[in-house]
């Protein structure tokens, strides 16, 4: 048993394992050997109070951010780096591969969502003049199963262009709160058809957009102390925010 | 017992903006006048706080890639390179001014003050500012925190919990392995909370955040307190609001304490106002005008011709400014002392760049509010950590998303300028993660080890909130989208190399050289 181990280990030393990338359906390959177990050797008191006064004067507190040691024979120029630079950057231009399909969602204001998609592989065609669809990002407010009323729709539609891959989608008021009582979404994109059916290409997670209103936010109506608190402390009151602020050195110029 | 407290908190970060490739690079001169007109005059204000046993408290942040270029051994060499030549062009503009005795008086001046600051950053300081807090900390007068690894926006990262928690892990890391001990507060990038971040930031050993007015105002429950006490959100993890009136005093363009006529004129700079020829030595590569640091110019009022700078008069008035913030407070105290069961306690926060930088004269005005919070009645300076443990309880409610950018929200870290990166980002993180769970268990050799840790490099890096924002403000957008590109495609480079096993080791050591930040990163930790 022991041997057909110590052979097991071995054979995952030299180990090749092919790994296949969602992305662009090639085999890449990489090759990586199986951590050996940690052995448990046995420290006096004594030993390890050692080793620790030996870390911590050596090692505490002051880091070196300066790059390793070079290895042997490999020395740069900033006319090299610059080259290397520049052709990573050339070479290796952004794309998003078309992969799997996805909708990603994010909560912006109180008033509105963004949301970003990739098709994948069922690239979102036009429409035919047999196949009357529009593509839209339905939106589905995460209601209070309580407050809804039957009547109530339970989603908006924002047709989208099919060159687009991302939109920012305004959510009205009437779904923010009183209709849906919601401040959570989800959403699917894909195709409508003129019965509201809707084949969704992909579907996003739930986000929640941030409690409160933008509009009071601008108009500095947000309270800072409680209705309960004098009012005479109140006087100060003002929006909470500086447009004019520099974010930390950003922007000097 | 004092009736309320007053806690002041400086934000300092840049973006870690450093180019071996390049001899000279424009932007590495946002790190130093930063040196120069922040850090160092802040670092003077604390020496002379505690040269007079002045009992104060201040709170500063310092932002991992802050951190990491404060220590690096290119940007201080660059650095006593640039201050060298301020002191060359101050010698000239003595020269230069000598039939304008009031303008020869103020280069005389900026002659003095880029010494002492050479004097005190290469001698006293052995060109090593980090020591320098550390040892105002160790005085108990200065508590440190820090932010996220590379300051990158949070909610907008948020789709994936692993980058959230390494943003936070890492920078927590960075600061402990600086400074030697673990950071009390976290100051979350530009103030962006959402629901449920406090989870990551409790297991990450951290005790309190920050967030604008408005996320505790719109809080899960009401807030009993307003701003004016910290909230419990579940965890044991505080979070603290930013009152709104100390703010706008040093904020607002139009009411804020900068804008005061007898202060230093910010955009009247030599670097734009003389002679090409004569200025060309100590501008961009001797072709574009920039801020040289030396000003002769007042604020004076709008549509006026400015007038020259008084240093005096702008110093009483910093400290008459300081007076009366702290105569406001007192005010805010007063009232609210009366009406809760508790001190209340006035969270001040500030980016530290506008100190010195913006305002010139702001170190002197904070000296001087800090002496008087330390000695007057009613009014004590302290920081969130003091608080919490005067406090035995807190109530219990979760703060809302918030921002303290323009419009309170995420808007200016997506839009119509920058939206375009998410999908990349995220794209980006989900990659590494992957790549890192389909390692999960196995050994790589040190080659591969080093590429992957420089994959997590360039995600991070190119997580920053720094670039959205540029893209967005419209001031070197251009740098701004070449940085994310390029670190993206690094990324993308060596996440194709270690895929394909064709790892080329000289490249990696050009990135790693260039991109040098993090130096204890453990690809692992992106594992999901």
């Amino acid at each position: 048993m022991q041997t057909i181990e110590i052979l097991l280990n071995k054979f995952l030393i030299f180990k090749v394992i092919f790994l296949t990338s969602y992305g662009n359906g090639l085999k890449l390959t990489m090759m990586f050997s199986p951590s050996r177990p940690i052995s448990q050797a046995q420290l006096s008191p004594w030993e390890i109070l050692e080793i620790s006064q030996e870390i911590s004067r050596d090692y505490s507190p002051v880091a070196s951010v300066n790059p390793p040691p070079l290895a042997a024979g490999i020395t740069l120029s900033p006319k090299e780096m610059l080259e290397i630079s520049e052709e990573i950057s050339r070479n290796y231009t952004l794309k998003i591969s078309i992969g799997l399909p996805r909708l990603v969602l994010l909560p912006v204001d109180p008033d509105h969502l963004y949301a970003y998609w990739n098709p994948g592989q069922d690239r979102i065609t036009p429409a035919s003049k047999d196949d009357s669809h529009e593509i839209v990002l339905r939106i589905y407010p995460q209601t209070d199963e309580n407050t809804r009323t039957t009547a109530t729709k339970a989603w908006f539609d924002v047709v989208v262009d099919n060159s687009q891959t991302r939109q920012k989608v305004f959510v009205p008021m009437e779904s923010n709160a009183s209709t849906y009582n919601a401040s959570t979404y989800s959403a699917a994109i894909g195709k409508r058809y003129s019965d509201d059916r809707l084949t969704a290409f992909a579907t996003s997670k739930v986000v929640q957009v941030p409690r409160g209103s933008r509009t009071s936010y601008q108009c500095g109506e947000g309270a800072v102390l409680p209705a309960t608190m004098p009012q005479v402390l109140l006087s100060g009151e003002e929006k909470s925010h500086s447009t004019n602020k520099n974010a930390s050195g950003q922007g000097k110029q | 017992m004092e009736k309320g407290f007053l806690s002041i908190i400086l934000h300092a970060h840049l973006p870690y903006v450093r180019h071996p490739e390049h001899d000279s690079f424009f932007e590495e001169n946002w790190l130093f006048e930063a040196i120069t007109e922040c850090y160092l005059p802040l670092i003077g204000v604390l020496d002379r706080l505690l040269e007079d046993k002045v009992d104060y408290r201040l709170t500063l942040s310092l932002s991992p890639p802050l951190i990491t270029m404060l220590r690096d051994e290119l940007l201080t060499r660059r650095y006593l390179n640039h201050l060298n030549k301020l002191v060359e062009l101050a010698e000239k503009e003595i020269i230069r001014t000598r039939k304008q005795p009031e303008y020869q008086k103020l280069a005389r001046l900026y002659r003095r003050f880029f010494q002492n600051t050479l004097e005190t950053y290469q001698n006293q300081y052995h060109c090593d500012l980090l020591s320098a807090f550390k040892k105002h900390h160790s005085a108990g007068n200065l508590e440190l925190i820090t932010s996220a690894a590379t300051h990158g926006f949070l909610p907008l990262l948020s789709v994936s919990e692993t980058a959230v928690r390494n943003q936070i892990n890492i920078g927590v890391e960075t600061f402990k392995l600086n400074f030697g001990y673990a950071p009390s507060g976290f100051w979350l990038p530009e103030c962006a909370y959402y629901p449920g971040l406090e989870i990551a930031l409790g297991e990450a050993g951290i005790n309190y955040f920050f967030v604008d007015t408005h996320g505790i105002m719109n809080a899960s429950e009401s807030p009993r307190y307003g701003v004016y006490a910290p909230l419990d959100c579940g965890n044991g993890v505080a979070a603290f609001g930013r009152d709104p009136d100390s703010s706008k005093q040093v904020w607002s363009s139009q009411e804020g304490y900068p804008g005061d006529f007898d202060y230093r004129e910010y955009y009247s700079d030599i670097g734009f106002d003389l002679e090409f020829d004569y200025i060309a030595p100590y501008i961009l590569d001797g072709l574009t005008r920039i801020n040289t640091g030396i000003k002769y110019h007042r604020v004076t009022g709008e549509n006026l011709p400015k007038e020259i700078y008084q240093p005096k008069k702008a110093l009483a008035k910093s400290k008459q400014h300081a007076q009366d913030f702290i105569n406001k407070r007192q005010q805010q105290i007063d009232g609210l002392s009366a009406n809760m069961d508790r001190p209340p306690i006035i969270v001040a926060p500030y980016d530290a760049e506008l100190f010195g930088h913006w305002w010139f004269e702001g170190p002197h005005w904070l000296e001087h509010v800090l002496r008087l919070s330390g000695n007057t009645n009613g009014i004590q300076a302290i920081s969130c950590s003091d608080y919490l443990s005067l406090q035995s309880s807190h109530q219990l409610a979760t703060p809302s998303a918030s921002t303290w950018g323009d419009q309170g929200y995420s808007s200016y870290w997506i839009n119509e300028e920058n939206d375009w990166i998410y999908p990349y980002l995220h794209k980006a993180e989900e990659d590494m993660e992957k790549l890192a769970s389909d390692l999960q268990g196995l050994t790589v050799n040190p080659l591969q080890e080093r590429a992957l840790n420089q994959a997590a490099r360039s995600i991070l890096l190119a997580q920053a909130s720094d670039w959205p924002f540029i893209m967005k403000s419209g001031t070197t957008s251009e740098y701004a989208r070449k940085r994310i590109t390029d670190h993206l495609a690094r990324f993308n480079y060596l996440h194709d190399s270690i895929r394909k096993n064709r790892i080329n080791e000289r490249y990696l050591i050009a990135l790693e050289t260039m991109d040098n930040i993090f130096p204890e990163i453990d690809f692992r930790d992106f594992n999901p």
